[in-house]
């Protein structure tokens, strides 16, 4: 019988950016057991946000440097549920599409970052200049790279004119051929496809059972993305013909990432469709009063489903903010992923939920 | 907002919740609320679309049962409620690293645990009587 040997990762390791610490059992190569500890990047940001309602706007971009407009989109939409605003068409149009935006490069972050974790460089390199694309044209919108700032309750605070539908449309043109040659590599590319197939799998029972969201949950065939849902409309998705969420059967590392892959194609065709929808009018409405009442808000961020609670009693400060991050979610589900896999494959399996400790501690 | 809301009590409540498992929804998180003595558990499920809450009020000093047999996606959040309010879930210890020699308890209570005698402000020293310069 094998000896079992504890292998701590984390909280701080090269491996990992962010510190988690996961304690493997393993048995000579073999995973046989994992117990994940979250917290060590605790920041208050909920006690913080029992505060003035109107600045958290600006605290929950600081959640995540990835996810930022996602955060705030989910916030202040959860504030305006309690105060019954309904922000104007223009604005929601405008939110969707630095959802998005945002949407691609994270992706492409993570898809670099798989390229690392596998030892294939030059991928990296690849991925993270195409970001870079991103990273101007919501410059361009914003005048920030990471914290956007746009969203205030009721709308958005900045518009998006005709100079830059243009500017931002060219730009998108860009990655019809980035994206295929991205595409190609994943589908075909022996290093990429030998070491991610077949690892790190996760049933659909699996991930429905632990809660998986995002493409970790749609990689496993669970059909769960908000923006499809028709219940609760948020932003503009309701208006557009160009979604469908993208869902594989599998379950492995592999399809974790084609997942994200074809959700570029999905979301670059979004953007257009936004574009183009784009009519003269208003980005805001104006705002009275302070928030009386609870609401939930759900969007669907990069990484899977956001939610926020907001509950406040007609006072300038909130009685209570809670934020449930995709990563949050994601975490339970790596423990059968990760059991009866070679150590070896360890960082590329961990790599492809795409972990946010910095949002899951909060 | 949430299509439906059920308020339960510690006697429904299990029943509420099983009802949710053999529905076939989802848990998706649950959110804790301070009210002073008493603690609110929101649950919220998604199922066929729908969102619907299933609440909980007790007092602080009640137990909260696991609902990590039905729903094991509920873990963390549970172990973070214990962390963040102090609340008694039984089996679930406190994960974040939040309360090991930082003095911090159940920092999302108003009224904390063992405040009252560690805030009373030490009394003002008197103040120096003014010297008269002659």
């Amino acid at each position: 019988m094998a000896r079992t040997t504890v292998v701590p990762l984390g909280p701080q390791h090269p491996v990992l950016v962010e510190p988690i610490h996961l304690r493997f059992e393993v048995e000579e190569e073999v995973v046989v057991g994992l117990t994940p500890q979250i917290g060590y990047n605790h920041r208050g940001i909920e006690k913080l946000m029992e505060n003035d309602w109107k600045k958290n706007n600006f605290l929950s971009e600081r959640v995540c440097g990835i996810c930022s407009h996602q955060h705030s989109t989910a916030y202040t939409q959860a504030v305006e549920r309690v105060m019954g605003i309904e922000p104007p068409e223009r604005a929601l149009l405008i939110r969707t599409i630095l959802m998005e935006l945002q949407r691609i490069h994270s992706h492409l972050l993570i898809i670099g970052l798989e390229a690392d974790a596998i030892g294939y460089e030059n991928l990296l390199m690849q991925c993270w200049r195409d970001r870079e694309i991103v990273m101007r044209i919501v410059e361009l919108i914003s005048g920030n790279r990471v914290h956007y700032s746009m969203n205030q309750v009721g709308g958005v605070r900045r518009d998006i004119d005709d100079a830059k539908v243009k500017e931002i449309e060219s730009a998108l043109a860009k990655f019809d051929e980035r994206f295929a040659d991205l595409d190609a590599i994943m589908r075909k590319d022996p290093t990429w496809v030998k070491r991610l197939k077949g690892i790190g799998v996760l049933t659909r029972q699996q991930a429905w059972d632990l809660g998986a969201v995002g493409p970790v949950a749609r990689a496993s065939g669970v059909d769960y993305d908000v923006r499809s849902t028709r219940a609760h409309p948020f932003c503009a998705y309701h208006m557009l013909k160009s979604f469908k969420p993208v869902v594989r059967e599998d379950g492995d590392t592999w399809s974790r990432m084609m997942c994200r892959m074809e959700e570029l194609w999905v979301t670059q065709k979004m953007i257009r469709e936004c574009l183009g929808l784009l009519k003269p009018g208003p980005i805001t409405v104006e705002v009275r009063g302070h928030p009386n009442g609870q609401a939930w808000s759900r969007v669907e961020a990069s990484r899977g489903e956001l939610v926020y609670f907001v509950k406040g009693s007609g006072k300038p400060a909130l009685d209570r903010v809670k934020i449930r991050t995709p990563t949050f979610a994601n975490i339970p589900p790596l423990v059968p992923m990760l059991m009866g896999c070679q150590v070896a494959d360890i960082p590329p399996i961990v790599t492809a939920i795409d972990p946010c400790i910095c949002c899951t501690d909060r | 907002m949430a299509d439906d809301a059920v308020k339960a009590t510690i006697a429904t409540w299990r029943g509420e919740i099983e009802g949710m498992k053999k529905a076939g929804a989802r848990f998706v998180v649950l959110a804790a609320v301070d009210h002073l003595d008493d603690i609110e558990v929101i649950y919220l499920f998604h199922h066929e679309g729908a969102l619907k809450e299933v609440k909980l009020m007790v007092p602080y000093e009640a137990d909260i049962p696991s609902i990590t047999d039905l729903f094991p996606s509920a873990g963390f959040v549970e172990r973070e409620m214990v962390d963040l309010f102090g609340a008694k879930v039984p089996g679930a210890a406190p994960f974040l690293e939040l309360t090991e020699g930082s003095g911090i308890v159940a920092p999302l209570r108003k009224k904390r645990p063992g405040a009252a005698a560690a805030a009373a402000p030490a009394p003002a020293p008197a103040p120096a009587p003014k010297q008269g310069v002659s």
